[in-house]
């Protein structure tokens, strides 16, 4: 029998790559023979891939090449635009309002991802666990990730007022007082508005660790168990370690989620009180659309991109590395 | 599968995907290729519409389509938000309606204006006579002298409407002529109905920016402002005017000091801030609140809340005791017609039917508004709300107050001062900051705009 990898008619197999997209890996590189992509076959594949990719460039790439042109020229939002350079570029890193909503970003981004991450690891470890009544949980936590961005502001911003709101109508009733205004004080509006994104955000990331979880074969459990691993020591050792790609992607989308949760925001508090809870997609939406200044605003969405674009990159270079150190 | 098959199969496939990527291309065509501002057909005429003001819009489409045989007139909604931000987009596109509705102190305004996108209206103007019909008004609703919008209603803000019955439990005397006096007479009031167990002004403050903070301040402006510096503040973002009285000056910071001295002596109602309009009027409504921040057409949405509880109006004290603030006018509810309307002739005509006696007679009854025109006497109009009618005959009788936000561009006034106004009122800022940002803001609109 040969050393390689063998296909199951037993004949050696040809090594396949996933990063290089399942192609025979000497062909992928074309240092030997020629490459299977090509021939009369592969015409058919790329004309496939043209619908998808007019897409791309009709709602896509356009918007961006706009986007980056009207970053670099003054444009009241309709008419013509007039070449400025990078001056928006210059006026918006001076700006001071910029730097803290990209501060609000951050701190929405993160604590969001952190604290649905943590709720939702929680819960789905419940799930996975097979609590009593898993299936109708199951349920009930997606609930919440289901309804409308804008419904949910909506019943929250009611849900917050000072007396008549149920949260301070439950505060009232175990004796913390129900006269907060959670969304009128600036110490307390963001905050209100993570708790919200938290709430309509852990279903989705909870449904999505349930699955990594139940991937993890049993037998790995078993093996555990028998060397005397408790439940929590198999949760922190094995669980957590073998979902960490998942759990690593997770909270990459949720920081770039909830970095832009503008829906949101706007039908909690409209960026107010003040400023309070204006974060970047907030203050482009009011510089281009109240003030009329889409030139800064354009600037600001480019630089918020690349920031998050960053992010991404980062995140997913932590994901691979993590996965390979799994 | 044999050989042939397998072909014809493919070349299925090559065909469909050659279908499917030429109709993309024709629907992307399509998309990019739309002709702005291409002749309509002249039987359909697109008005914008808010949702309040709906029923006077039908039953003027109905009366317009009887007197002209084959038209429609096709109403679409307008929201609050869109009116102020996103309309100019939609006016400047190429599905623009004939008949929009464009604040002059909205943003679209602004942005329509230096882009050229309005049709002007002198025609509409002269054939239904409009600068009588206007009166003293007229004038302010031309830009460079050209009228580029009739206003179709008017309205009457910063009345406070108050529970009856609170005040009386409470032991608050029914303010005289309608007016608070002084800031001590509403200090007092506030603290013995908190006494009783009631809220005192409550404010949509979360909504729009704030704006009704703008209101408010605008009363105040317009009762405590020298007449010359009040006028400066209206007029001097105008091309070619020159700013003679800076908003770091006490001219407007006392004004600003006024409100901060009510928020100070917990005269509005817990977490004003963050209250939409819509929960304002729900802590008055159910009884939470004694008093509510309106204009005249808030007297039918009370009573539309069935209240279980009497209520009337009075206005706010200005900042010297014995000199009230008035009820402030608004002249923001105004047609235009885009350059890239559809049927700009019959959008015309619409708004000339809209500005009859009759059509405006009939939009008081309808959605409680009052007419732009002066050939329409409000207090012969049996539909309108008796409060509302009683505003309409105490600005008559003592004056109106001109609205600093109503008549500054938005991007200037009304979108910026709102935000200010929460953060001072949350104690992030003095009312002297406010006027340095006011001024700053104000500097940098005149570098931008000329």
């Amino acid at each position: 029998m040969a050393d390689g990898p063998v296909d199951v008619r037993g004949r050696e197999a040809t090594p396949v790559s996933v990063a290089a997209g399942g192609r025979a890996a000497t062909g992928a590189h074309g240092a030997a023979g020629p490459r299977q992509s090509r021939g009369p076959r592969s015409w058919p594949v790329h004309a496939a891939l043209v619908p998808a990719c007019l897409l791309l460039v009709v709602f896509f790439g356009l918007p961006i090449v706009r986007l980056l042109q009207t970053s670099f020229s003054s444009w009241y939002g309709i008419g013509d635009m007039t070449w400025l350079g990078t001056g928006n570029y210059t006026a918006t890193l001076g700006d001071e309002a910029f730097w803290s909503s990209l501060g609000r970003s951050a701190v929405l981004g993160l604590g969001c991802a952190v604290g649905l991450t943590v709720i939702a690891t929680v819960l789905a470890a419940l799930i996975s666990a097979g609590i009593r009544g898993a299936s109708v949980y199951r349920v009930i936590f997606f609930l919440p990730a289901i309804a409308p961005p804008a419904a949910v502001g909506v019943f929250w911003a009611l849900s917050f007022q000072p007396r008549t709101g149920v949260v301070n109508a439950v505060l009232g009733r175990v004796g913390l007082g129900n006269t907060h205004a959670w969304l009128a004080d600036p110490g307390t509006a963001l905050f209100a508005v993570m708790a919200v994104a938290i709430w309509t955000g852990v279903g989705f990331a909870f449904l999505v660790l349930l699955g990594a979880m139940e991937d993890v074969p049993v037998s790995v459990y078993e093996a555990g168990a028998l060397d005397g691993a408790g439940a929590v020591r198999r949760f922190f050792s094995l669980t957590l370690p073998l979902i960490r790609p998942v759990l690593s992607m997770v909270v990459l989308l949720e920081v770039i989620w909830s970095f832009n949760a503008f829906t949101l925001v706007w039908a909690l508090t409209t960026g107010g009180p003040g400023d309070a809870t204006v974060i970047l997609p907030v203050l482009v939406y009011k510089e281009a659309f109240q003030m009329g200044n889409f030139g800064p605003a354009a600037a600001a969405s480019v630089l918020g991109g690349v920031l998050l674009l960053a992010a991404a990159a980062a995140g997913q270079w932590l994901g691979s590395r993590q996965t390979e150190d799994a | 599968m044999s050989w042939s098959s397998v072909a014809q199969v493919g070349r299925v496939r090559r065909r469909t995907a050659f279908a499917a990527a030429a109709a993309l291309v024709a629907v992307g065509a399509a998309g990019c290729g739309g002709e702005p501002g291409k002749p309509g057909d002249g039987s359909t005429v697109t008005v914008q519409a808010q949702s309040l003001q709906i029923p006077v819009f039908q039953d003027v489409a109905k009366r317009f389509e009887a007197d002209h045989p084959g038209v429609t007139v096709k109403i679409v909604n307008l929201t609050d938000d869109q009116k102020n931000t996103t309309n100019a987009q939609i006016l400047a596109s190429g599905d623009a309606p004939d008949v929009a509705i464009v604040p002059i102190n909205s943003t679209p305004y602004t942005q329509l204006i230096r882009a050229k996108a309005l049709e002007p209206l002198d025609d509409v103007w002269q054939q239904a006579g409009l600068q009588q019909k206007y009166g003293g008004g007229a004038d302010s609703l031309k830009t460079g002298g050209t009228p580029y919008l009739a206003q179709f209603d008017s309205v009457l803000y910063n009345a406070v409407y108050y529970n009856k019955q609170a005040f009386e439990q409470a032991g608050v005397p029914v303010p005289q002529n309608h007016q608070m006096a002084s800031d001590q007479e509403l200090y007092d009031a506030v603290t013995k109905l908190k006494a009783g167990g009631m809220d005192g002004l409550a404010v949509g403050g979360a909504s729009s920016n704030g704006y009704k903070y703008g209101w408010m301040l605008d009363a105040q402006l317009a009762a405590n402002a020298e007449p010359a510096a009040l006028q400066d503040f209206n007029s001097s973002w105008q091309t070619g005017a020159t700013q003679k009285v800076k908003y770091t000056d006490p001219e407007f910071v006392d004004s600003l000091q006024q409100l901060q001295d009510w928020q100070d002596h917990g005269v509005f109602a817990t977490g004003h801030v963050g209250a939409t309009d819509d929960q304002a009027q729900a802590q008055f409504t159910s009884g939470g609140a004694a008093m509510l921040l309106g204009h005249n057409v808030s007297a039918d949405q009370i009573e539309k809340a069935k209240p279980a509880f009497g209520f009337d109006w009075f206005l706010l004290p200005g900042a010297t005791a014995g000199k009230p603030t008035l009820p402030t006018i608004y002249s923001g509810d105004t047609f235009a017609v885009p350059k890239k309307a559809a049927n700009v002739d019959l959008g015309k005509q619409f708004i000339e039917y809209f500005l009859t006696d009759e059509s405006q007679s009939q939009q008081a009854a309808l959605s409680g508004q009052l007419p732009a025109v002066n050939t329409v006497d409000p207090a012969s109009l049996k539909g309108l709300n008796p409060m509302a009618q009683d505003i309409y005959a105490f600005a008559n009788a003592e004056g109106t107050g001109a609205g600093w936000t109503s008549v500054t561009p938005g991007p200037l006034g009304q979108s910026f001062i709102g935000p200010e106004l929460q953060q001072q009122l949350n104690g992030a800022q003095t009312p002297a900051q406010t006027g340095e940002h006011m001024q700053q803001h104000y500097e940098q609109y005149e570098a931008s705009n000329g």
